[in-house]
This record gives structure tokens, sequence and C-alpha cells, in this order.
């Protein structure tokens, strides 16, 4: 079949989808603010109730958020705190790509949005590169991580991660568990360990 | 002026329906012709032809609502004007949106032109039926008005990210259901 074939087919559809299209109503702005607005404050909540654990002086420069779609809807987006679950879900990429989606503070928010793919066995090349992800709209003040689980295991499936902060000038390394759940998948910080970065002898 | 009285203007036969039509429906049939043929004046000409083929076309007929009979007309004189411009070489909008799609659409096995359009029509309805309002309206606000992601934006109130992610799954959804549905081997 070729597109004149289609674009003719489409032509002859009933006109009842053509009047959907002029009677649909823009989503509305308001809903968008009071929903990223719940997400915003609880955040801030959470992000409170953190600070403290991750560093002393109350202020982490190491915040993962793990981000899941409640209700295969809404979006949430939650700070992890070491050693809770946390729910997380599968988004779907623009490439085609599923994956588990993770962020943490970018190191220079001027730069253009990054996404790095984790490519848990190799099953695409390292040619992919996301610019969207389903569900989620994504600010250059995150760096995101896109965790494609291997095709042929089952959870639980392990995710080691790198935060570096430049203000400090200092260098976390995490390791994520996520697992399968009754109604999905959660994921855990199982181990953070922060060190100096030392300028090698 | 409403729907209804200006098809009454058509039935009387007086000229002032169409530049009552023009007043009402005007602007959203050139657009829907620049999207197509990107040049104001053929798609000002296409427009005019196309109130000519509403005025021939009611009586007969008296379509309710008026606005998308009156669309399909413009579409079908844009498209026809767009194949015998770009017989040669592709430009615009249309072609983008259409060059988009054709991957989901190639098949190596069908004969060309063996699904009639009628028939396949039929069966992209069944697949629009599938799809949520939300997706059906962003699918037909780029492949059957040939909106621009900006566009559909617009009018959506979704990110252009968003709409291209939605497009990218619908076109993978497209191709399964017409594998399924046998048009594609």
């Amino acid at each position: 079949m070729n597109t004149n074939t289609f674009s003719d087919a489409m032509g002859e559809i009933n006109e009842k989808y053509i009047n959907e299209v002029f009677n649909f109503k823009k989503r509305s702005r308001k809903s968008y603010w009071i929903k990223w607005g719940a997400v915003a404050a609880c955040l801030c909540l959470v992000l409170a109730g953190i600070f403290p654990l991750f560093n002393q002086s109350g202020e982490s420069p190491f915040m993962l958020t793990a981000y899941a779609l409640e209700n295969s809807s809404s979006l949430s987006a939650v700070s992890m705190k070491e050693g809770e679950n946390i729910p997380v879900s599968l988004f779907e990429a623009n490439n085609g790509l599923w994956g588990f989606v993770f962020s943490h503070v970018a190191d220079d928010p001027e730069q253009p949005i990054s996404v790095s793919i984790v490519n848990a066995d190799q099953q695409f090349t390292v040619d992919e590169k996301i610019e969207a992800i389903s569900g989620i709209e994504m600010d250059s003040t995150q760096k995101y991580v896109f965790f494609v689980p291997p095709q042929n295991e089952t959870a639980p499936y392990s995710l080691p991660l790198t935060m570096y902060d430049e203000k400090t000038d200092s260098v976390a390394l995490l390791k994520v568990v996520i697992e399968q759940v009754e109604d999905g998948y959660t994921a855990r910080i199982d181990e953070l360990v922060t060190y100096e970065r030392k300028e090698a002898p | 002026m409403d729907d209804e009285k200006i098809i009454e203007l058509f039935f009387a036969r007086s000229e002032q329906a169409i530049s009552e039509l023009d007043a009402k429906y005007g602007k959203v049939c050139f657009q829907l012709s620049h999207n197509i043929l990107n040049n104001r004046l053929d798609a000002e000409e296409c427009v005019n032809d196309a109130y000519l083929g509403t005025w021939n076309a009611i009586p007969p007929q008296r379509p309710n609502p008026l606005l998308p009979f009156v669309c399909v007309i413009v579409r079908r004189y844009s498209i026809m004007r767009h194949r015998a411009n770009t017989a040669m070489k592709r430009n615009g909008a249309y072609d983008i949106a259409m060059a988009e799609i054709e991957h989901c659409l190639a098949d190596p096995v069908t004969v060309e032109g063996t699904v009639e359009a009628k028939r396949l029509a039929h069966i992209i309805e069944d697949f629009l039926d599938t799809l949520t309002e939300e997706n059906r309206v962003i699918f037909l606000r780029r492949y059957w008005f040939t909106d621009s992601y900006a566009d559909i934006a617009e009018h959506t109130g979704f990110t252009e990210k968003n709409i291209s992610v939605r497009l990218t799954r619908t076109r993978k959804q497209l191709r399964e259901y017409l594998i399924k549905r046998e048009v594609l081997v």
C-alpha cells in the first residue's frame, strides 16, 4: 500500500470523526497546573524529609527521583530514600524502547536535557537516543536515566548508578534494586556511598 | 449565522450562502488547504473550488453538521491539486506527514492498489474506534488535517513531545492492526 491509497482512504472516512476533531475540548491548563503543583508539593515534602538522611548539612546534591504511572495515567515523581520501596513503572520512549525512569539533579541546567540509556543486556545498539518519554515532561534541571531491563530475565533487576556533584566535588555510588510486586514494580536504593573526589597523585 | 440558515440559503440558490460560508468557516478551510499545498494562492483557489463543490452538492444534500462536510471537499480538492503540482518533487507539510507514515504502510508482498480506498477507509474507521478520543483526535489532526506538531499541541493542550510520542505509538498500532486485518502481510 502506498501513501496515496492511505490518504484517499482517510478522505473516505465517516465525517463523524472529523466532527469529533472540531468538538474536541482542549486539555485544561488549570488541571495541568493543579496536577504538577500537587506533584511539586509532594516532592517538596519528601525532599524535606530526606535531606537529613542524605547529608548532615541538610542539602544533599544526591537526590534520586523515581517515576511511576498511577492508575495508568497520572504521573508520580518521588524522591527515593535509602531502603524504602517506591513504586515505579515502565515508560515508552519516542524510539520505542520501554524502561524504568529515574532522574537526579543535572550538573548544568543550561545544557540540553540528557537521557542516559542503561542497556542491561546489550539488546540494542548504543546509537539509540531518547528525546521524549511518554507521560513525563522532562526538564533541563534533571538528568534522566532510562533503564531498559534485560529481555530474558525476570525481576529483581539491579541498577548501578553514579552521581557527581560539582559544588561539593563529590561522587555517590548507588545500587538500585527493582522488584516485581503484585500490582507492578518497586525500586529501592540498596546501597549509597559518597566519596570526596580526589585528584590522582 | 448558524449552519441551518446557511444551508437554507444554498437551497434558495442565494449566492449569499457562499459569502456566509466563507465568513464562518473560511479560515479553517484555508488552513486545511494550506497545510496540504503550502501555497497561499493554490490554497485560496482550492477553497473556492470547494465552495463551488458545496454549491453543487447542496441541494440535494443537507449536511449536518456543515463544517466536516465542507472540509472533506476542501481536502479532496487540495490533494488533487497537490498531486498535480508535485508529481515530480516533494514539498510541504503534507509530504512530511505522509513520509512519516509511509514505513508503517510499507508492504513488499501486497501489490499496490489492491486495497480499495473504501474498504481501507472502513478498516481505518475500525482502527480509530480502538483509540482513545485524545489519540484519535491527534492522529486525525496529523494525517487528515496535516497539522504540524505545534498546531496539534495548540489545539489539544498537550506538549509537542507528548504528541510525537503518542503518534509514534499510534502508527505502530496502525501497522499491527493492518497486519491483523490482512491489509498488510
